[in-house]
């Protein structure tokens, strides 16, 4: 076991000097960084003095190893637009991204297995139906596109929600279900799979046999042996929202996390600030791998060896 | 009256078209067994005609999808009590005719999405080759690179790399190649690894068949329905991925249109202008549902272990 562990430690480093040389290779070698990060119309004496004050006139070798070297250090310059350290920005944001992808996970879970319950209770029936439907059209939907159109009907229409901000509930629930959304649609489908998978197994019809209620049957066997991919499942999820899903979602709904937060920089053309959300972004994506690996090497034994 | 049996003559064979092209047959098969399931005949038919009116743009949309008139900004759909009947789905804020804009913008969709699969897919597919075919090292450092590429922030790196190099059309589809190739090389790879040991290829290994020759011509034939579901499931991902681009301004430019540039556009005008917003994600949507469907469709249809999972088996 440990021994996987420390396969999986020198893995995750290795994904995560990868990153940061991604990184670099786009911000300094696609493109000019000075021109990038200067207004239009500066002069080309501007240019020159900022590229030297910056270091861009360095060999291209002896940047990288300033940008490894400060990289190590999470230190990734001060933002250009705001004038604060990159790195302190994002982190600022960080927790309110998490929020809100913990929200979206355990909603998406929960509602993803109810359905499925009360699907795989009636196969065929009109719910099952209707799941699986849902779940496709959930799955083919634009996130940001839904967002905007929950905004129309609960904020526009109603007045239930804020249409945008950062606050308590009621800035909370749509940004929530919008980025829940695709998951939810995701999740059901695998797990009416793994559900069908699990129904045609044998030990269902000895849990029939010995008079189990079809309910208990489905419920207390089948259900719970489906959990597997459904963990794997979400896992996988939350990865997806961190590292993409919450760019446009926190776009609509003008919520201040690392995905706005991408954006601005971008928009900005901040290279430093780009630089540290990636970063950032890659690294939380590069734990929840190493930590939903090792939770499997404790749980699947099977799993540690390969 | 045994004695003058009938002989009857060795019937000639005929060698038909579908005789001689055993792939025609196969493609016929495919045609009869789509006509069988009225949903997937239906997402083929919604897709074919959206190639069609992608196509001949010019002849379908009813105004110049670019036209301005700011005497008409704003008009909601012909069946509002303020729409006009020359603007079907109404007109955005610089008075410009949202149907012939959607019907132009299909174009980006389709265009992006079949090119990046092309190029992502044939990609992916020979580096699934080589490291499936030649396994050992090559293959470990292959699929070491597949993995560290997978672990990165997809949509943000090619956000970094778009700033970098200008939004365009063609700088879409590069980033979203670089992006959507590693799926192609595992999938193949694994199949690839599974074929590596049949007899055929030991057959074709013995009468001294290159290794080149037995990758293109052997095993890639023997790839090809895998390959062309995973390639409708990657499309479904692209074209949503190109919407998310353009939705945040770093994909297609005006005053081009594409589906997710509209929704860009109308996102500021949401609280007195639905439609704006509303039709182009009845757009998107559409056709990722239907090539979703068409996929799910040819899964079943090539894959026997699948087929029976489109039923939920009964209870009891």
């Amino acid at each position: 076991m440990i021994q996987f562990i420390i396969r999986r430690l020198i893995y995750s480093v290795a994904v995560i000097v990868g990153v940061s040389v991604f990184v670099f290779v786009i911000t300094h070698m696609l493109g000019d960084p000075a021109r990038m990060m200067l207004p239009l119309e500066s002069t080309p004496a501007e240019v020159e003095a900022f590229r030297d004050a910056m270091g861009f006139n360095d060999p291209i070798l002896t940047q990288f190893w300033t940008f490894a070297k400060n990289a190590a250090r999470l230190d990734f310059g001060d933002s250009i637009w705001q004038r604060e350290p990159a790195m302190d920005l994002v982190m600022e944001r960080l927790p309110k991204t998490m929020q809100l992808v913990a929200i979206a996970t355990v909603l998406s879970v929960v509602i993803a297995i109810l359905l499925e319950k009360l699907a795989s209770l009636r196969p065929r029936s009109l719910l099952d139906r209707v799941c699986t439907v849902g779940s496709l059209v959930g799955v083919s939907m634009p996130d940001f596109w839904l967002g905007l159109i929950l905004i129309l009907i609960f904020a526009v229409q109603w007045h239930v929600f804020f249409t945008s901000g950062y606050g308590g509930v009621r800035y909370l629930v749509l940004p929530a279900i919008t980025l829940a959304a695709r998951s939810i649609g995701q999740i059901t489908l695998i797990t009416r799979s793994a559900m069908i998978d699990e129904l045609s197994q044998q030990y269902m019809i000895t849990a029939r046999g010995k008079g189990l209620s079809e309910r208990a049957a489905v419920v207390n066997h089948a259900l719970r042996n489906a959990t597997i991919p459904i963990i794997t499942l979400s896992g996988w999820q939350i990865a997806r929202m961190v590292s993409g899903l919450t760019v446009a979602v926190e776009t609509v709904f003008a919520w201040p996390g690392i995905g706005l937060l991408a954006i601005q920089a971008i928009q900005r053309r901040d290279l430093p600030l780009i630089q540290a959300d990636v970063f950032v972004v890659a690294l939380v994506v590069v734990v929840l791998n190493l930590v939903l690996d090792i939770a499997y090497g404790l749980f699947d034994p099977r799993i540690r060896y390969s | 009256m045994s004695g003058d049996a009938v002989v009857i003559p060795p019937v000639q064979p005929r060698m038909g078209l579908l005789e001689r092209y055993p792939r025609l047959r196969q493609t016929r098969l495919l045609g009869r067994k789509l006509r069988a399931d009225k949903v997937a005949l239906s997402a083929a038919i919604f897709l074919l005609v959206l190639v069609f009116v992608s196509v001949f743009a010019s002849y379908v949309a009813p105004h110049d999808p670019t036209e301005q008139n700011l005497m008409l900004r704003l008009r909601p759909p012909a069946w509002s009590a303020k729409g006009l009947p020359e603007h079907l789905l109404g007109t955005d804020p610089l008075g410009r005719d949202v149907l012939s804009r959607l019907i132009y913008g299909s174009r980006v969709s389709l265009i992006v999405g079949v090119m990046v699969i092309a190029i992502s897919g044939a990609f992916g597919t020979v580096v699934g080759l080589v490291s499936g075919y030649f396994g050992g090292q090559v293959d470990n450092i292959l699929m070491r690179i597949v993995d560290l590429q997978t672990a990165f922030p997809g949509l943000l790196v090619a956000l970094a790399i778009i700033t970098m190099i200008g939004p365009s059309v063609r700088n879409i589809i590069i980033v979203l190649s670089i992006n959507g190739w590693m799926v192609f090389a595992r999938m193949i790879r694994g199949t690839t690894l599974a074929l590596r040991s049949s007899l055929f290829i030991d057959g074709a290994r013995c009468i001294g068949a290159g290794h080149s020759r037995i990758i293109f011509r052997h095993m890639l034939p023997n790839l090809a329905s895998p390959l062309i579901t995973l390639g409708t499931l990657e499309l479904a991902r692209i074209i949503l991925a190109e919407a998310v681009l353009s939705f945040v301004g770093m994909g297609i430019q005006p005053p081009a249109s594409s589906w997710g540039l509209m929704i860009n556009e109308g996102h500021a005008y949401i609280t007195m202008a639905w439609w704006l917003v509303t039709f182009p994600g009845i757009a998107i949507a559409l056709t990722v549902l239907a090539v979703n469907l068409l996929a799910t469709w040819l899964r079943a249809v090539t894959d026997p272990m699948q087929r029976q999972k489109q039923f939920m088996p009964r209870a009891g």
